[in-house]
C-alpha cells in the first residue's frame, strides 16, 4: 500500500513532464528552427559591424567583439585614403536623380494608360510588355560602344557625361514594369470619381493632380522606392561603363569591390567600415517603407 | 477605279490615292511625306547600307571600307537605326493606303466623304496622349531596344580587342562564332560543362530560396509563436541590405582569413584556427558551388518569406475549424489546406526565380573574381551563361561576350513569354 502510494505522484510528475515535452515538442522544434535561422541572417551582418569599429594590424581577426575598440578610426582611414565620400555622393546623386525621373514619367503614363482611351493605347501597353522580356544586361556592349562612339569617355567631363548617360538607361529600365504597376493602381481607382469631377467642371489636369494622386500615393510610394534602390544595388553597369575611369568618379558598388580585391591598399576593417556607411540609407529606407513595399509586392508580383 | 487600286497605289505613293479622290490637302501631305522618305533614304540610308558590307581586296567582308575614316561601329547603328525607318515608312504608307481607301469607300457608299478638317479635328484626342508618353518611349527606344538589337548583330562580327573601331574595320564573322562553342573540341566541352552548372545553379539556387522561404513563413506564421515580429524584422534584413554589399561580404567571410575559419569552424570543432588548415571556400570548385548556392539562397529568400506571409494571412479560419470538426489535426491541416494554398501562389514565383537565377550575373559575377581558374579550362568554375556575357565583355571579347547573352537572353524570353501567354496577359482586359 505504501510503496504504491509513494510511487502514484512521481508517476504522475513524470508523465505530466513527458506530456508537457511532447505536446511542445512541436513548439520547441519551432522556436529552435526559427532561431538558429535569425543567427545564420545576423551573424555576419553583426560581425560585419562589429570589424568596422575593430582596428588591427593583422590579416584575420578570431574574435566576435573587437580587439582594440575605436569608434572613428576606421572611418577615418575610409575618407583619407579612398576616395569613398566621392563615391557615396556620385552613388547616392545617381539613384535620386534616377528616382525623380522615372517616378514622374510612370507616374505620368501611368494616368494616360489608365485614363485616355486612344488608337495605339493597346499597342503602346503591348510594346511595354515585350520590351520587358529583354533582359536589361543584353545591350551593354552595344551600349558602352555608343556611349565611346560618341565621344563621351574622350570628353573633358567624361564623369558627368557618363553619369547622365547611366542615369537614362536606368531611367528606361526603371520606367517598363513601373507604368504596368502604375496603370493597374490607377485602374483600382472608380471613374466615376473622374466622371463626377468632369461634371463639377473640372479639367483633365485638375482630375489628374487633385482627385487622382493623392489616392495612388502608396503605389508612387513604392516605386520611388524601387527606382531609387536600383541603381545603389547595381554592380554590373557602372562596373562595365566606368571601369575604365579615375577612383573618383566610381560608385559605392565598384569602389566597395576594388577595396576587397586590392587588398594591398587597405584592410578589410576599413571595408567594413565603409560597407556599413553604404547600407545604412536603402536599410532605413526600406524598413520605414516596409509596409508600402510588401503591399506593392503583394499587388503586383514585383522581383525583389 | 477599285478601292483596291486606290490602296495598293497609294501604298506605293503615298497622296497618289487621294489625288484621284481629289483631296488636295492628303495630296499634298502624302507627297511631301515621299520626298522627306527619299531624302533620308539618300542623305541616311543609303550611304550606311552602302558600307555595311565591304569586300576588301582580300577577300575579307568588313563593316566600312576604310580604316579610321568609317567606325564600323557607327555604321552598325545606323543601318539599324535605317533599317528600322524604313518598316517606319511602310507603315507610313499603309496608312496612307488605308485612308485613301476608306474614302474611296465613303463616296462610293454616300456619295461623299468626311473632309480633311473633321478627320483631323477627330484625331486630336490621339495626340496629346501620345505626346506625353512619347519622352518615354523614345528613352525606351534609344537605351534599352536599339542596343539590344545592335549587340545580337555584333555576335556575328570579330568585334573584340584588339579590333576596335575606329583604328580597325568589323568584319562579318557569320555564324562561326556560335559554330565554335559546338565544333572547336575544347570550346565544346567548356560550353557543355557551363550550361551543366548554369542549369544545376539555377535550379538549386531557385529550389532552395522557395523551399526556405516558405517553410520559415509556415513555422513563423504558427499562432503559438511568439515574436513574429521580431523575427519578421530579422528575416527581412537580407532584403534590406544591398545585394552587392553582402555578397562581398560573404567573400570575405568565407575565405580563408574569414569569419567561416576564424570563429564558426573552431566553435564547432573545438580546434584552434591555423591560416595553413584554413578552407578557402572559393579555391576549390565543389566547394564555391555549393557556398554560392547557399549565400544566394540567403540572399534570396526573405521575397519569398513575405510573400508566403501574405498568403498565409489571407487563409480564413474556418477552414481550419471545418477541418478540425472533420477530425483533422496539424499535419493533414497543413497537407490538405495549408500547402495546396501556398503552392498555388508560389508557382508563379518559382518561374521568376527562375529567370531571375538564370540571368543572375551580380552575384555570379563578383564571387567567380575570387574563385581560381583552374589551369587547362577556359572559363572559371562559378561561371554561368550570363555571368560569361559580362566576364568576357569586361575582357572586351565582345563578339564571344554577345553570343552568350544572346543565348541567355533567348532562353530568358522564351520562358517569360511562354509564362505570360500561358497566363492570359496578352487577352486580358483587365492588363490591358
Amino acid at each position: 500500500m505504501e510503496n504504491t502510494m509513494k510511487l502514484n505522484p512521481a508517476r504522475k510528475t513524470k508523465s505530466l513532464n513527458r506530456n508537457f515535452l511532447m505536446r511542445n515538442m512541436g513548439l520547441i522544434a519551432s522556436y529552435t528552427f526559427l532561431i538558429v535561422m535569425a543567427i545564420i541572417i545576423i551573424y555576419p551582418i553583426l560581425l560585419t559591424i562589429m570589424s568596422a569599429f575593430n582596428v588591427s594590424n593583422t590579416l584575420y581577426s578570431t574574435s566576435f567583439f573587437p580587439e582594440n575598440f575605436s569608434f572613428t578610426e576606421n572611418f577615418k582611414s575610409l575618407f583619407n585614403d579612398t576616395a569613398y565620400l566621392s563615391w557615396y555622393t556620385n552613388t547616392f546623386l545617381l539613384s535620386i536623380v534616377t528616382m525623380v525621373l522615372s517616378t514622374v514619367i510612370v507616374v505620368v503614363s501611368g494616368f494616360v494608360y489608365s485614363r485616355y482611351r486612344y488608337a495605339s493605347r493597346k499597342s503602346a501597353l503591348m510594346s511595354l510588355l515585350i520590351i520587358q522580356i529583354v533582359p536589361s544586361g543584353s545591350g551593354l556592349i552595344a551600349l558602352y560602344a555608343m556611349a565611346s562612339s560618341i565621344g563621351i569617355y574622350s570628353s573633358e567631363n567624361a564623369t558627368l557625361y557618363t553619369y547622365i548617360f547611366m542615369t537614362l538607361i536606368y531611367t528606361a529600365l526603371g520606367t517598363t514594369m513601373n507604368t504596368l504597376l502604375m496603370k493597374g493602381y490607377y485602374d483600382s481607382i472608380p471613374r466615376d470619381l473622374d466622371e463626377s469631377a468632369k461634371i463639377d467642371g473640372a479639367t483633365q489636369l485638375q482630375i489628374f493632380t487633385e482627385i487622382l494622386l493623392p489616392l495612388v500615393k502608396p503605389m508612387i510610394v513604392v516605386i520611388a522606392i524601387f527606382c531609387f534602390l536600383g541603381p545603389i544595388g547595381d554592380i554590373i553597369m557602372p562596373k562595365f561603363l566606368i571601369a575604365s575611369m579615375s577612383s573618383d568618379s566610381k560608385t559605392l558598388a565598384v569602389g566597395l569591390m576594388g577595396l576587397i580585391n586590392d587588398i594591398k591598399d587597405s584592410n578589410y576593417n576599413v571595408f567594413a567600415a565603409g560597407a556599413v556607411l553604404a547600407a545604412i540609407p536603402p536599410v532605413l529606407v526600406f524598413y520605414k517603407f516596409q509596409d508600402y513595399i510588401v503591399g506593392g509586392l503583394t499587388s503586383g508580383g514585383v522581383k525583389g | 477605279m477599285s478601292q483596291r487600286f486606290i490602296f495598293w497605289l497609294s501604298m506605293v505613293v503615298p497622296g497618289s490615292g487621294h489625288m484621284l479622290l481629289r483631296r488636295v490637302r492628303e495630296t499634298l501631305f502624302g507627297y511631301s511625306l515621299l520626298a522627306l522618305e527619299i531624302l533620308v533614304f539618300i542623305q541616311f540610308v543609303l550611304p550606311n547600307f552602302r558600307l555595311l558590307a565591304v569586300e576588301q581586296p582580300n577577300g575579307k567582308i568588313t563593316i566600312g571600307a576604310e580604316r579610321f575614316v568609317d567606325d564600323s561601329f557607327l555604321i552598325m547603328v545606323g543601318s539599324t537605326l535605317g533599317g528600322l525607318m524604313l518598316l517606319m515608312f511602310i507603315a507610313f504608307h499603309y496608312a496612307f493606303a488605308r485612308d485613301a481607301k476608306d474614302v474611296k469607300r465613303q463616296i462610293d457608299v454616300n456619295g461623299y466623304a468626311i473632309t480633311f478638317t473633321e478627320k483631323v479635328r477627330g484625331l486630336s484626342h490621339e495626340i496629346v496622349p501620345n505626346l506625353i508618353t512619347a519622352p518615354k518611349f523614345i528613352l525606351l527606344f534609344v537605351f534599352a531596344f536599339l542596343p539590344a538589337i545592335v549587340s545580337i548583330i555584333v555576335a556575328f562580327t570579330n568585334y573584340k580587342r584588339p579590333v576596335l573601331p575606329p583604328a580597325f574595320l568589323l568584319e562579318w564573322k557569320g555564324l562561326s562564332n556560335f559554330e565554335r562553342l559546338f565544333t572547336n573540341e575544347r570550346a565544346a566541352a567548356a560550353f557543355q560543362e557551363t550550361l551543366v552548372w548554369t542549369m544545376t545553379w539555377t535550379f538549386c539556387a531557385s529550389a532552395l530560396t522557395i523551399v526556405l522561404g516558405t517553410v520559415l513563413a509556415v513555422v513563423a506564421n504558427n499562432k503559438r509563436i511568439r515574436g513574429k515580429k521580431f523575427f519578421r524584422t530579422i528575416y527581412i534584413l537580407p532584403w534590406a541590405v544591398p545585394a552587392f554589399l553582402t555578397i562581398l561580404v560573404f567573400q570575405l567571410f568565407f575565405s580563408k582569413v574569414g569569419g567561416m575559419n576564424t570563429m564558426v569552424i573552431p566553435f564547432f570543432t573545438g580546434n584552434e584556427y591555423d591560416v595553413s588548415t584554413a578552407i578557402g571556400f572559393f579555391l576549390n570548385a565543389d566547394y564555391a558551388k555549393i557556398t554560392i548556392i547557399l549565400i544566394q539562397a540567403w540572399l534570396g529568400f526573405p521575397y519569398v518569406f513575405i510573400l508566403v506571409t501574405g498568403v498565409l494571412q489571407t487563409i480564413p479560419d474556418d477552414l481550419y475549424e471545418a477541418s478540425s470538426i472533420d477530425g483533422g489535426n496539424a499535419w493533414s491541416n497543413f497537407f490538405d489546406i495549408t500547402l495546396p494554398l501556398i503552392l498555388i501562389s508560389v508557382a508563379p514565383v518559382f518561374i521568376t526565380q527562375f529567370t531571375f537565377n538564370f540571368n543572375n550575373v551580380t552575384i555570379v559575377y563578383m564571387l567567380g573574381e575570387a574563385t581560381v581558374q583552374t589551369i587547362g579550362s577556359i572559363y572559371k568554375p562559378l561561371d554561368t551563361i550570363s555571368s560569361l556575357g559580362f566576364r568576357l565583355m569586361m575582357d572586351a571579347k565582345y563578339n564571344e561576350a554577345a553570343v552568350y547573352t544572346l543565348i541567355a537572353s533567348t532562353v530568358v524570353g522564351a520562358i517569360v513569354l511562354y509564362t505570360w501567354i500561358k497566363a492570359g496577359a496578352f487577352k486580358n482586359e483587365e492588363v490591358m
